[in-house]
């Protein structure tokens, strides 16, 4: 018991450990083939010590500032899968990013960022308090900066530098009212909990890239290097998101849940107008959909669907937000084929990519708000419409036999029948062990 | 009485602005000192309201070294709209706050965060940009300092940390505006 439990304590540091010294290893390889090598083996063996933590169920207890519980072992799989995917796909889709003509060294620079970047993402998804939890989420804005620069462009850099400002700008709005919410008596004030609660949620869901921080996040992710572009995609926002679900442990928290609900669907609105404009990849404002959605089932996170919608979106999230920027890149001549399939997947029909997700999500918006389910349902309807009248959707018309559109395809069946049939009773149990703690029904 | 005179004249520059961002950094830092000292009688813990005034104040040298080559002027469009945030964040707070409470204090604060956050949005400057960021984070310390227990001090410390990093980096990669 007591060596099952050390072992759950060693695998919990793994996570953060073992992506330093990917670094380590990739720093000593000589040579940008054996780096590129390093960096894939690191990248699998992540996925390994996440899954095995996630295993072990034994609850142990870290301290008051890091928590061990399964919500957290969850957000730290999901982290390395979306990193593994994202290394996957430069690896297998765009292998020539891995090997610059004459600066080795920028290789190298992006590599070591990478793993950095999931190293503070792991802390920052098992940190308990809130500004310890912004403080990682600000360092994880300096770090894609720091990618932007890497990246030499001066526009990047101005896209890098507008970001990191507003990140660090709400997060310093979010603790001010973190404070208001916990240093001050609210007897005798009725309004205060509820205006500091707004303040502090409103804040977070901003930095996770709802709009109008979704036009910086997306300025943010199409600027940096295309080693990062992958997990820049979603590697502030699953911190952000879990610290925005941790929300309702702080005492006095009280969520204006209809503020948030139109926050929400004015970022899919804006996905939606974006989507048309022919000069961007659709699968570029991908995340962004995915962020408003998990969002949209944050919103209700002290009820077991509203976690639970939560957490499948959030599987979505590190799926299909590398594989939309890293497909945004042209490289490949079976292009058009292999986003249309992206796009059904995301789309929210049935049987593939978000439809589990969405069906959970609907089912209970139609029960409680059943006016947002109808919105958010003729929004989805209406984006579809959109899509097809892009004509970016061509299914059948490509040899399904070529390795591009096999390894889509495997990508996507991952996400909609692995996850599920593997992870569904994981993730039921993580929202009702979350609710229990959280308080709620 | 004495906090809130010296929290108004914070605000005062924080909205007024000097043309060099270097002069007001160090002005700005001097304030927030001022503020943390008059308030130090009633703040939580003493020893975080000490640490609170070194980092003000080292920082604010940090970034008037910085920016000595830096310049920008504010315009009439960021002048109003800081005007228009003190007087709602004000009313807002004074509004919400019980009566028990200093909601002054606590209204210009805020509202010196927001003016801060505006700023930094609206400045077409490197300079101005950092100096809305910086008006925001010593409303920050003065809150901290105040109010601030436990590991609050170290969590404010990394934040100005990596922001002073970040402020180096940019100001050395993007060079004078």
């Amino acid at each position: 018991m007591a060596t099952l439990n050390d072992l759950a304590k060693l695998l919990y540091w793994g996570c953060v450990i073992w992506p330093l010294v990917g670094m380590i290893g990739i720093f000593a390889c000589q040579g940008q083939a054996a780096r590129a090598r390093c960096h894939f083996v690191v990248s699998i063996i992540l996925i390994v010590i996440a899954a095995c933590s996630a295993c072990l169920a034994d609850d142990f207890f870290v301290s008051v500032v890091w928590s061990s519980d399964g919500f957290t072992r969850f957000l730290r799989l999901t982290i390395a899968i979306g990193a593994g995917l994202s290394t996957l796909l430069l690896t297998f889709w765009a292998p020539r990013n891995l090997f610059f003509v004459k600066e080795d060294k920028r290789l190298l620079w992006n590599l070591l960022l990478f793993h950095f970047l999931v190293a503070i993402s792991m802390l920052a998804v098992a940190a308990n308090n809130l500004f310890i939890a912004l403080l990682f989420i600000v360092i994880l804005a300096a770090l894609l900066m720091l990618g932007c620069i890497l990246n030499q462009g001066e526009s990047g850099i101005k896209a890098g530098w507008s970001y990191f400002r507003f990140v660090l700008l709400f997060a310093v709005l979010a603790l001010v009212a973190a404070f208001l919410l916990a240093s001050v008596p609210v007897d005798n004030a009725p309004f205060l909990a509820q205006f500091s609660s707004i303040l502090l949620s409103v804040s977070i869901v901003f930095i996770a890239g709802l709009f109008p921080m979704s036009i910086f996040f997306l300025g943010i992710t199409l600027e940096l290097p295309l080693t990062l572009r992958g997990i820049g995609s979603f590697i502030i926002s699953v911190p952000t998101i879990a610290t925005f679900l941790r929300l309702y442990q702080i005492p006095n928290y009280q969520p204006s849940e209809n503020l948030l609900i139109i926050l929400a669907i004015t970022s899919v609105i804006f996905v939606i107008l974006n989507e048309q404009n022919r000069q961007r990849s659709s699968l570029c404002l991908c995340s962004i959909l995915l962020i408003s959605m998990t969002i949209l089932g944050g919103v209700f996170a002290n009820h077991i669907e509203g976690i639970y919608s939560a957490c499948l979106f959030i599987m979505a999230l590190v799926v299909f937000a590398p594989l939309g920027y890293m497909m945004s890149q042209n490289q490949k001549e079976d292009q058009g084929s292999c986003e249309g399939w992206v796009m059904l997947a995301l789309s929210g029909l049935p049987p593939m990519g978000i439809f589990w997700a969405c069906s959970v999500l609907f089912a209970y918006l139609m029960q409680i708000m059943p006016i947002v389910g109808g919105i958010v349902l003729a929004l989805l309807l209406i984006r579809g419409y959109v899509l097809f009248q892009k004509g970016r959707t061509i299914f059948f018309t490509q040899d399904v036999s070529k390795q591009e559109i096999k390894l889509i395809f495997s990508i996507i069946a991952m996400q909609t029948v692995l996850f599920p049939l593997f992870m569904s009773s994981w993730v039921y149990q993580i929202a009702s062990e979350f609710v229990k703690r959280y308080g709620g029904a | 009485m004495w906090l809130s005179l010296f929290v108004s004249i914070l605000l005062l520059a924080t909205i007024g602005g000097i043309s060099h961002p270097s002069a007001q950094s160090f002005c700005h830092a001097i304030l927030t000192v001022i503020c943390i000292i008059t308030g130090m009688d009633n703040a939580l813990d003493p020893e975080i309201a000490v640490a609170s005034i070194a980092l003000s104040f080292a920082s604010g040298m940090f970034l008037s070294v910085l920016l000595r080559h830096q310049s920008f002027s504010r315009s009439f469009k960021e002048l109003f709209s800081g005007l228009f945030f003190i007087i709602l964040m004000v009313a807002l707070i004074v509004y919400i706050l019980p009566p028990s409470l200093p909601r002054l204090e606590y209204g210009i604060v805020l509202s010196i965060i927001l003016i801060g956050m505006v700023y930094s949005v609206l400045g077409k400057t490197i300079g101005g940009q950092i100096m809305g960021i910086t008006c925001a984070l010593n409303a920050l310390t003065l809150i901290v300092g105040l109010n601030g227990q436990g590991m609050a001090f170290i969590a404010l410390l990394a934040f100005y940390s990596v922001f002073l990093i970040m402020s180096y980096i940019i100001v050395s990669r993007l060079g004078r505006f």
